[in-house]
């Protein structure tokens, strides 16, 4: 059954990249919603049906662990899986991700192989 | 130290996972990069046991057919997106070097890119630092990674 | 740009400092701070990264006349176009400026440290960062003629 994907990168640029990634992982991606921030992306989660979010860490106005750390307030939404997308930036952020919950990390460059590995369970 | 290599298999990588180009790279070379005729650089900074400066020397249609690769997507001309996506392949190329050097101990932090778009641009650094020019070829053209760096 | 108005006055005087002190040359602060550029024509930049705990760039934008006549100062030398002795002399100024930015915003409790400098320079390029920054740009006048400190900070 085709899911649908929210992507939150405060880079348009970036988010056709990864848009561009998954669909060239061959997954099954039904609606692809976007959001600029974790402000935006919590918006988006309350008002539409979406399966799986790949959130960036490094945003204005509410950062990826910020986003975390609401959406857990938030009964409607907060069992969303959500994947961090990283770069460099190293491990501890993303263990601090998956302490708030985050399911796993896409780290850059990313293959459309490991974009299966990763999210094909969730698919 | 192994700089070369990194950087080769850095660029290689980003290229096979995410640009979708067919690449290969060429030896490295004394060259300037006024050889490959740049419209658009991107640069990245980074300091720690190494300090230097990785560069991206692109022609305008490298740069716009690697960027419309990778957003599946046409691109007419050289804007924003084309300045994020090879700014964002800097980001990562200079990400690999990072991991590359980490395996032999040594530490770096990266900076931000940078990119400038112009008419015959120049890019150079301070003279006595450690230059690399790796040329790579795709079916668009070439392009150019430039690193200078000097031990901390 | 709340990270920038305190240590604005900083950047200023240590800019001017530098040029009294070590270039040799006057200079005064020519109005507000700038939000913006457009493309910088026949001038050359001088850039270095910061990396640490805050990550970002500092820029120094030249016009040819203004690069030259700078380098001349700094070097004690005639300069007639750009040639490595300029761009040596732009990413010194690029180099030092970024010194003392370390130094101020070190004093802020943050840990930075500097990249190689760099210098760019052409007919006409637009310079721009592809983080999420707060930026400014800060305009001097030289002898002959303005040029620009640019600041770029991630949040």
């Amino acid at each position: 059954m085709a899911k649908n994907v929210l992507l939150v990168d405060d880079s348009s640029t970036m988010r056709k990249i990864i848009s561009r990634s998954l669909r060239q992982a061959g997954l099954d991606f039904g609606e692809i919603y976007e959001a600029g921030d974790g402000q935006e992306a919590l918006a988006v989660l309350e008002k539409e049906p979406v399966d799986i979010v790949l959130s960036d860490i490094n945003m204005p106005n509410m950062n990826g662990i910020e986003f975390l750390r609401e959406k857990l307030n938030r009964p409607g939404i907060k069992d969303i899986p959500v994947f961090m997308i990283s770069t460099e930036t190293g491990d501890d952020i993303i263990g601090e991700a998956k302490s708030l919950g985050a399911i796993g990390a896409l780290k850059k460059p990313f293959t459309p192989d490991k974009v299966n590995e990763v999210l094909g369970p969730f698919m | 130290m192994e700089v070369e290599k990194y950087l080769i298999d850095a660029t290689l990588e980003v290229f096979t996972s995410m640009v979708f180009i067919d690449i290969a790279a060429e030896s490295p070379t004394e060259e300037s990069m006024l050889e490959i005729q740049p419209n658009l650089s991107s640069l990245i900074g980074f300091a720690g046991d190494l300090k230097g400066i990785l560069a991206i020397h692109c022609p305008a249609a490298v740069a716009m057919g690697i960027t419309a690769s990778m957003l599946g997507m046409e691109v007419v001309e050289l804007g924003e997106d084309v300045k994020d996506a090879i700014g964002e392949i800097a980001n990562m190329v200079a990400g690999g070097l990072k991991v590359g050097l980490a395996t032999e101990g040594k530490k770096i932090e990266l900076a931000i890119p940078t990119t400038v778009v112009g008419k015959s641009i120049h890019t150079s650094g301070l003279s006595g630092a450690t230059r690399v020019m790796i040329p790579f070829s795709i079916p668009l053209g070439r392009f150019g990674i430039e690193l200078r760096f000097i031990h901390s | 740009m709340n990270s920038f108005t305190e240590i604005n006055d900083k950047l200023i005087e240590s800019t001017i400092e530098i040029f009294t002190g070590m270039v040799m040359m006057e200079i005064s602060v020519a109005g507000e701070p700038l939000e913006s550029m457009g493309p910088l024509k026949n001038s050359i930049t001088g850039m270095v990264g910061l990396a640490g705990t805050h990550k970002g760039v500092l820029a120094v934008h030249f016009p040819k006349q203004v690069a030259l006549a700078v380098t001349s100062s700094f070097l004690g030398m005639e300069v007639e176009e750009i040639n490595e002795d300029v761009q040596d002399a732009i990413g010194e100024i690029a180099n030092m400026l970024g010194g003392n930015l370390k130094t101020i915003l070190s004093d802020r409790g943050r840990d930075i440290h500097l990249s190689l400098p760099s210098t760019i320079y052409g007919d006409e390029y637009a310079f721009s960062s592809q983080a999420e920054v707060d930026q400014i740009i800060l305009p001097f006048q030289a002898p002959t003629g303005l040029f620009y400190v640019e600041v770029e900070l991630e949040h």
